[in-house]
């Protein structure tokens, strides 16, 4: 091997399909707003699993269930589905610490 | 701290070039996963990220990206794309090393893609002139 071995993220191929590229974002971003709400509560899947009495694969399948047309509402309506006992105050300080900082 | 740099292994490149030639929509999805990899980095916690990978000795600090994600799998039955990566624990350089298909083969591809990966790794490190690994 020589250095011409390695690459930069820059020498990947870019996105085919810029729209699909944001749709396929904006669900690992749900997903992962889900996951980080979850480990902010400090509860494992196996914790919800057992709380909510059902296998950790149906908690698990519920984090990544669709979230479309997402608004505090229906987030909150969402997120108590899943068993947590949460406000809106929390969600809204959640989300702002799940998120990246911006860029400058 | 200085930023964190990322190399890609040639045999990670060509993998990524051959997706796109045939599935343009998975390499899309592989891609924005490692967007979002480098984004968050160790707080990368949705599923599409795996830490932690016991075979490699780099243990906690190896992962992987997991692409196609849970919503799209069934549409895909012959694809389960995985990239390994290695990240130094102040996340002082990331290298990714190998992407693959592990549909069809299960667990097992891991057993040797892993091997190859923990490799990849001591060639960055040397040919690079990168940190080292503590304790490697």
């Amino acid at each position: 091997m020589s250095t011409t071995d390695f690459h930069t993220f820059d020498e990947l191929p870019g996105s085919s399909d810029p729209a699909l590229s944001a749709t396929v974002r904006g669900r690992i971003l749900a997903r992962h707003l889900l996951a980080t709400l979850r480990a902010e509560s400090g509860k494992s899947l196996s914790d919800l699993a057992r709380v909510r009495q059902v296998t950790k694969a149906a908690i698990h399948q519920a984090e990544n269930r669709p979230l479309t047309k997402i608004s505090i509402g229906s987030l909150l309506d969402h997120l108590q589905a899943l068993g947590y006992d949460v406000d809106e105050e929390w969600i809204a300080q959640s989300l702002v610490q799940a998120l990246p900082a911006p860029a400058a | 701290m200085a930023p964190t740099t990322d190399h890609f292994s040639n045999q990670f490149k060509t993998a990524a070039e051959r997706v796109v030639e045939t599935k343009p929509d998975l390499w899309d999805g592989v891609r924005e996963t490692l967007v979002y990899l480098r984004q968050f980095r160790r707080q990368a916690v949705a599923p599409d990220v795996r830490w932690g990978i016991a075979q490699s000795k780099f243990g906690a600090d190896c992962g992987e990206v997991r692409w196609p994600d849970p919503e799209i799998q069934a549409r895909h039955p012959t694809d389960a794309w995985r990239g390994l990566f290695v990240a130094r624990p102040d996340d002082d350089w990331y290298v990714f090393t190998i992407l693959g298909n592990k549909a069809g083969v299960g667990n097992a591809w891991h057993s040797d893609a892993v091997v190859k990966s923990d490799e990849i790794v001591a060639v960055a490190v040397e040919q690079l002139g990168l940190q080292p690994f503590p304790n490697s």
